[in-house]
């Protein structure tokens, strides 16, 4: 189905997602009903070795929550997280912190994510230390190395730096190597530039790309902008309410959404030289629905198109569109009907 | 406040680095077994005594500056011990949090209520005498709730920072995040906390000289006040009861306004102002 | 409803708690070095009252039988009897348990009256001579060495002027008068209380008016106060009904956080003014080695502490109408 699937066939996916599930469940644990959030439910995703694949949705749609058990910072409740075609989903001790050297993470926010009482030279050095690599002289020079491969210059003279006298541009950037100073597989980036000015994150964006080329290694790259995702990725998929509504090609997803909540996005980008009410789709309701999210469509109470006998019972299977272009709604077949 | 409790602590530390000296100039100046030969009653201040001498002719002022001495000793040996305790567990029980977690602060509140001095008191009926460091120690494993409980509640809002998460994922244990990444953050508090923990140690010790379960061996501000009590002298000699309390009233008065400078610099709706600066 | 069962929760804690100071001070006892036996029965006693005391505590019974006999007669009101005065423990601290509470109560309450209203009004005068002279003055009480002002009181009012007595709490030829009255004996009882309650009055007022300068300074910036002041209601209105009751919670707190602290307090002037209270008789329990009347003067200690700590929890529940539990 995938293209890069079928390009390699025994190659096994970088990451691989089999009905994937995690629930939150607020307050005590005597009483299992009440305040549980459904954080994902049932995800399945295969993300294929040496791309940038971008994950969209808006605040709360689960996406960081995904991110969070992809690197093992929480564990599923169901389901199976394959890396490279090893479940990693319940490893833990000596395989688990091989695990840990192959996948890295990227932070949203770069005033959080780096020790206050840690050097510049000391956060970079750390993973090495803890994986024992690149010991004696070699491990200066390789901290100086991933420095300037991300950018610091001159790596030299920010090695004694503490994060607090640095930029949100160049946190970011040690964050960075921090993470790549390990040469992982797959790396993932929640949001790393939602706390920037935009031309810092044109920078990093661009940082990121040169170095998934350089590196040939996986990037899982997270958003709630479908603009950042088109113009990174080359695969997107579309999270709503911890589903995956629609996935596929970027260029085909944005060019052709299937699903009126992907159809909702677009129409939400702001737009130059139109007017602002001017909508491509339209298929946002002005009043929301109610509905139990137990059974039926998850989109069903803010959906336009939505048809109560039909929405509110059942949950759409995904539907195939060729090169991996696919969507979760009964809709999608004549959707490019409703367009224009 | 806060210099002028510094200012005091300068001088108090003089006086205890000074109260070597004494005995160096005339063996009858020593705190416990000096004995002016001419005098065997308290006496008021003279030139050869600056602060007067007690019942049996010791040199009062000796007796001062070795009361300086015991105290720093007492209170910096109890709080760094107690500031210890406390902080590990507190790390301990806000990190692994659940049930050790519950325990630990179900101790920590159990401890808390009790009050030290009477709870010393009673390891004295079991122990008989209790020597100076016995003392430390008691005090130590009595005062740890309170430091426990600061350190925890730091650490809880940190354990959940993206830059632990940073660490967990770069592949750092359990042990290597409590040391090298949540330490660091909670030092300065338990730094402050351990100015307050002197003071409450260097109060018990003195309360319990002066209850008469002191370490018979040092002469602390505690003990002379307890000789003075004991001695049926309060009526007749006050020279003899000023100088140790208000030793112990100031000493503990600086500590209590070195914390609270301390507390201002930490405190950290002042802390954001200054921070990304 | 939430709040009594609450309680309950606190009250089987609390119970729990108990048992295990009780366990603990047990086998501290009898891991001590020297003889258990020798320390519960008193070297003057009689040989078959001996054995009587003997057999009542189990003493030649193994350690766990011990334990049991000891949770008994305990709960069944028997702590032993004291060496010093050869008296039941109950009985001696059934004496004493009322002194104690007049004394620490009457101090406690009048400290926190005066301290809160005082906190209150130098809370509002912000940074002016009155509030600098005043916070330090209570700092300077906050701090003093309690034995040692005790000792100053007592030297000056006693000794030097001697307007009040020196010691105890009556005097014997008044009580033993039949002629004097009841109005007497209260006056008396007064005059001997005034020192020591002047003593603890200094010690807690100082912590009293700290903690509510404290919060009520805290109080002043809360977003309700800027807008009673818009509403142009007076000053006097802003502080007593809008700040005050606000800034009074955490006095709360700071009494039952403090209570440890003060009750150590209160131990220590009783002694000085050899008030007959629990405080004094556990320190003379200890220093005559009187074992069974100091495990029950601690534990009266211990219980009334966890109750006081319920009481406060209690109260700032009622107070604050934010909490539930």
């Amino acid at each position: 189905m995938n293209p890069a699937e079928s390009n390699s066939e025994h190659e096994a996916p970088a990451i691989a997602l089999d009905y994937l599930r995690r629930v939150y469940r607020g307050g005590g644990w005597s009483d299992l009903s009440a305040d549980k959030v459904v954080a994902l439910n049932n995800v399945t995703l295969s993300i294929p070795r040496n791309c940038i694949f971008g994950l969209v949705g808006e605040s709360g749609s689960g996406k960081s929550t995904l991110a969070r058990l992809i690197v093992r910072l929480e564990q599923p409740d169901r389901g199976a997280i394959r890396i490279n075609g090893e479940d990693i989903a319940r490893v833990c001790g000596r395989p688990l912190k091989r695990f840990r050297r192959r996948v890295q993470m990227i932070f949203q926010d770069p005033y959080q994510s780096l020790n206050p009482y840690h050097s510049v030279r000391r956060i970079v050095e750390e993973p090495l230390v803890i994986h024992r690599l690149a010991p004696g002289g070699r491990r200066r020079s390789k901290i100086i190395d991933t420095l300037a491969m991300v950018g610091i210059q001159p790596p030299e003279a920010y090695l004694c730096r503490y994060p607090h006298q640095l930029s949100g541009g160049q946190r970011q950037r040690v964050a960075i190597a921090r993470a790549m100073v390990l040469d992982p597989d797959i790396l993932v980036a929640d949001e790393p530039t939602s706390m920037l000015d935009a031309s810092i994150s044109a920078q990093i964006f661009h940082l990121l790309a040169d170095i998934q080329q350089r590196h040939r290694m996986t990037l899982l790259f997270i958003t709630h902008s479908l603009a950042a995702a088109h113009y990174l990725c080359d695969t997107i998929a579309v999270m709503y309410r911890g589903h995956i509504v629609e996935s596929g090609p970027a260029r085909t997803v944005i060019g052709n959404p299937k699903h009126p909540y992907t159809q909702a996005l677009l129409d939400a980008l702001p737009k130059f030289g139109q007017h602002g009410r001017e909508h491509r789709f339209d298929t946002l309701r002005e009043l929301e629905l109610a509905a139990s999210f137990t059974h039926g469509c998850i989109f069903y109470s803010r959906c336009r198109r939505a048809q109560a006998h039909l929405c509110a019972h059942r949950a759409p299977k995904r539907i195939s569109f060729g090169q991996g272009h696919s969507a979760a709604c009964f809709f999608a077949a004549d959707a490019s009907n409703a367009s224009r | 406040m806060g210099r002028l409790g510094v200012l005091l602590l300068a001088l108090f530390a003089l006086m205890a680095v000074g109260s070597f000296l004494p005995p160096l100039i005339d063996p009858m100046y020593h705190p416990m077994t000096g004995v002016d030969p001419e005098i065997t009653r308290a006496t008021p201040p003279s030139w050869r005594h600056w602060l007067g001498t007690d019942f049996i002719g010791r040199d009062l002022l000796s007796q001062l500056l070795a009361g300086a001495r015991v105290a720093f000793m007492v209170g910096i040996s109890a709080a760094f011990v107690s500031v210890v305790i406390g902080t590990a567990l507190g790390l301990v029980a806000g990190y692994a949090g659940r049930w050790t977690d519950t325990v630990l602060m179900r101790l920590a509140d159990m401890i808390m209520v009790m009050p030290t001095l009477l709870v010393v008191l009673m390891m004295a009926v079991f122990f008989g005498q209790l020597s100076i460091w016995s003392i430390v120690l008691m005090i130590a494993l009595f005062r740890w709730p309170g430091v426990s409980r600061v350190i925890r509640s730091r650490t809880l809002t940190l354990k959940h920072r993206p830059f632990i998460e940073a660490a967990r994922i770069a592949g750092a244990s359990h042990l290597r995040i409590l040391i090298v990444h949540l330490l660091p953050n909670v030092l300065p508090l338990a730094l402050l906390y351990m100015t307050f923990r002197v003071t409450s140690a260097i109060i018990i010790e003195a309360a319990l000289a002066f209850l008469g379960f002191g370490d018979p061996g040092t002469v602390s501000w505690g003990m002379m006040l307890q000789w003075v009590w004991k001695t049926g002298h309060m009526s007749q000699a006050p020279c003899w009861l000023l100088p140790p309390g208000i030793c112990i009233s100031l000493l503990t008065l600086s500590f209590y306004l070195l914390g609270r400078a301390m507390d201002e610099v930490l405190d950290p709706r002042l802390r954001k102002e200054k921070g990304v600066g | 409803m939430t709040l009594f069962r609450y309680i309950l929760r606190r009250l089987a804690e609390i119970i729990v708690i108990f048992l295990i100071i009780q366990t603990v001070l047990f086998f501290l006892f009898h891991l001590a070095p020297g003889d258990p036996v020798a320390r519960m029965v008193d070297p003057n006693m009689a040989p078959e009252e001996e054995t009587a005391l003997i057999r009542e505590w189990g003493l030649d019974q193994p350690l766990g039988t011990q334990y049991l006999y000891f949770l008994r007669n305990f709960y069944s009101g028997r702590f032993g009897v004291s060496f010093h005065y050869g008296a039941p423990v109950a009985e001696i601290i059934g004496h004493r348990l009322p002194n104690t509470v007049l004394l620490f109560t009457t101090a406690v309450v009048l400290s926190a009256l005066v301290g809160v209203r005082v906190g209150k009004y130098v809370a509002w005068q912000k940074h002016s001579h009155v509030d600098m002279v005043v916070t330090m003055a209570a700092l300077v009480c906050h701090t003093l060495f309690l034995p040692w002002i005790a000792m100053l009181i007592l030297w000056f009012f006693a000794f030097k002027v001697g307007w009040f007595p020196v010691t105890g709490m009556i005097s014997p030829e008044l009580w033993s008068n039949p002629a004097s009255g009841g109005l007497m004996k209260a006056l008396d009882v007064l005059h001997h209380m005034a020192l020591p309650l002047l003593t603890l009055f200094l010690i807690h007022f100082g912590s009293f008016l700290l903690v509510m300068r404290g919060s009520m300074r805290d109080v002043l910036t809360e977003d309700f106060i800027f807008t009673a002041r818009a509403k142009g209601l007076p000053e006097r209105v802003i502080r007593d009904r809008h700040a005050a009751p606000n800034a009074a919670l955490p006095v709360v707190t700071y009494v039952g956080l403090s209570m440890a602290f003060s009750i150590n307090g209160g131990a220590l002037t009783e002694t000085v003014f050899s008030w007959p209270g629990i405080g004094r008789e556990l320190v003379f329990a200890v220093s005559n080695n009187d074992y069974p009347l100091a495990l029950g003067c601690f534990l009266l200690i211990a219980w009334v502490v966890l109750m006081a700590n319920l009481i406060i929890d209690t109260l700032y529940a009622c107070l604050d109408p934010r909490i539930c539990y």
